[in-house]
């Protein structure tokens, strides 16, 4: 069982590949006269794997998310990362392990009195470092910033204000300044929600090359079908506040498990994978 | 009941946020650089209104005292009634009305709008602590520039009822000033510098809180804005009250001659 006082460290030792990264063991949580939003929800996540979480609006993928990355505390259950219960951590301790997250907010939640370069340089200003946590020259950050950006295709863009930017370009910043701390767990919230298909299918390029890239362990919660089937590896569906079903891509299509089936029969899903799926009949074709 | 225990448990949190932006202050203050913006935008920018409003406070002050006192033959405490009022009650409590609408305001629409957009979660997502970078730089600031001002604001009040006493109503300049070293005392400096301190902390503390607490968009950022400054303005009055008694029980124990 893990424990409170382990390391800190979440990167991933070539051994711990394959074991499980995040593991959610029975959350519970409701808010103020309301009826609960997670209802005894349990996942894991291996080391280095993407975990897609489908769902319709409203039924708390969000919530989880914020769980996981310890912005709430839940009622019952625990999380743990890379072997820490991190639910029982104090607020201080949880910041140590919160510098080895990153979250890509739906809403890209660029800090809006800063420029883009500004808000890519800023863990580097607070943190120094990543690795060594020492600070960084001036010349340096900037360097690190300018290649960040020109990873996500902004390259000249780091004197703009976010509110300059499209919402496309409001999310690959948003990328950019987690590129640029290399974390280790890798959280999306709607990463591609309220952009244009081709807008959409480049962000999905980006969070690909950035999972190869830093061998991070990711969950992204989405309910575009298609995008979630580009940068996937395993599937769940969460409803009522649980995880329905969870399974590896090809096998979670295929599944006859019939609140799956109704969720995809309703989705527009690429030709390419409603191959694998005939016979079954789903899948609006 | 709701409404109560929603009241009961706002205030809980209040006071926990309130111990913990003491203790970050303390224990692990923010940068330089975040302080000196703040002091900058608190205190500098705050001058001219806070001017405005001792000069012309002052200025209204000695009209009234000189022409309701003349008849009397009480002209001559002029100088010492407006002095007496601004660095007591009207300089402490006017420039903290002054601030809320100026810069508690501005506090809790800016804390809100963050809120609602995600960008205060996404600082926690980077591991800086929203309390320490973006509270306790304004608590900071706000504790030493609230009683600054508030002295500027006196001063400047009894500076504009010199203008009205002397050159509109031809007062002789030193009767303005000559009764103030008999009469105005360390406890009346003390007492005006409690409270612009207790009135910034709470300004502080009240607008950071509500601008934290910001639910539902950009309605709920005006609502949230709106209702921080009700609540200051109440919060200042009956802390008003409180340390006026408390300051006068206060000196009969420490400051009687």
């Amino acid at each position: 069982m893990p424990a409170t006082g382990s390391s800190l460290n979440l990167k991933p030792k070539a051994e711990e590949k394959g074991k499980d990264a995040i593991i959610v063991h029975n959350l519970w949580k409701s808010y103020l006269g309301q009826p609960p939003v997670l209802k005894g929800l349990s996942l894991s996540v291996p080391q280095g794997k993407t975990l897609i979480i489908l769902g319709k609006s409203g039924v708390g993928k969000s919530v989880t998310l914020r769980q996981i990355l310890g912005l709430e505390k839940p009622d019952e259950g625990h999380i743990e990362v890379d072997g820490i219960r991190i639910t029982d951590l104090t607020r201080n301790k949880l910041y140590e392990i919160m510098s080895q997250f990153g979250m890509l907010f739906q809403s890209s939640a660029l800090f809006d009195s800063m420029t883009v370069g500004e808000n890519v340089a800023f863990y580097l200003h607070q943190h120094g470092d990543p690795k060594t946590k020492e600070r960084i020259p001036e010349s340096e950050v900037q360097m690190r910033v300018e290649r960040a950006l020109s990873k996500v295709g902004l390259s000249g863009y780091n004197k703009k204000m976010p509110s300059e930017l499209s919402g496309g370009q409001k999310r690959r910043a948003a990328l950019a300044r987690l590129i640029i701390y290399e974390p280790k767990i890798l959280l999306y919230d709607e990463p591609t929600t309220g952009l244009d298909p081709i807008t959409a299918m480049q962000i999905n390029e980006l969070i690909k090359k950035t999972q190869e890239e830093l061998q991070a362990t990711a969950i992204v919660v989405t309910h575009d079908i298609n995008s979630a089937l580009e940068i996937g590896d395993l599937f769940a569906l969460h409803h009522d506040g649980k995880i329905e079903h969870m399974d590896e891509k090809m096998e979670f299509i295929r599944s006859d498990n019939p609140l799956i089936r109704d969720f995809l029969s309703n989705a527009m899903i690429d030709e390419k994978y409603t191959l694998s799926m005939k016979g079954k009949g789903k899948g609006r074709e | 009941m709701g409404k109560l225990r929603q009241f009961l448990e706002s205030l809980g949190d209040y006071i926990t946020m309130v111990a913990q932006v003491f203790w970050i202050s303390l224990r692990t203050p923010p940068s330089w650089r975040l302080i000196r913006e703040e002091l900058y935008e608190v205190g500098v920018l705050s001058l001219p209104v806070v001017s405005i409003t001792g000069l012309s406070t002052g200025m209204v002050l000695a009209a009234q005292a000189f022409f309701q006192l003349s008849d009397k033959g009480l002209a001559g405490t002029t100088g010492l009634m407006v002095t007496k009022s601004m660095l007591v009650e009207l300089g402490p409590i006017l420039t903290a009305f002054m601030i809320t609408g100026r810069v508690g305001a501005a506090i809790c629409a800016e804390l809100g709008t963050m809120k609602v957009t995600e960008q205060i979660d996404a600082l926690s997502s980077m591991a800086v602590h929203p309390l320490r970078y973006l509270v306790a730089p304004r608590f900071i600031a706000m504790a030493i520039m609230v009683p600054i001002l508030t002295v500027f604001s006196s001063a400047m009040g009894v500076l504009g009822g010199f203008i009205v006493a002397v050159d509109l109503y031809g007062m002789a300049p030193h009767t303005y000033f000559e009764p103030l070293p008999s009469y105005i005392n360390w406890f009346d400096l003390f007492s005006g510098f409690v409270k612009s301190f207790i009135f910034g902390l709470l300004i502080v503390t009240i607008s950071c809180y509500r601008g934290l607490m910001t639910r539902g968009g950009a309605a709920g950022v005006g609502r949230a804005t709106t209702n921080s400054v009700v609540i200051c303005y109440s919060a200042i009055l009956v802390a008003n009250f409180l340390l006026t008694i408390g300051l006068n029980a206060s000196y009969w124990i420490f400051f009687k001659p």
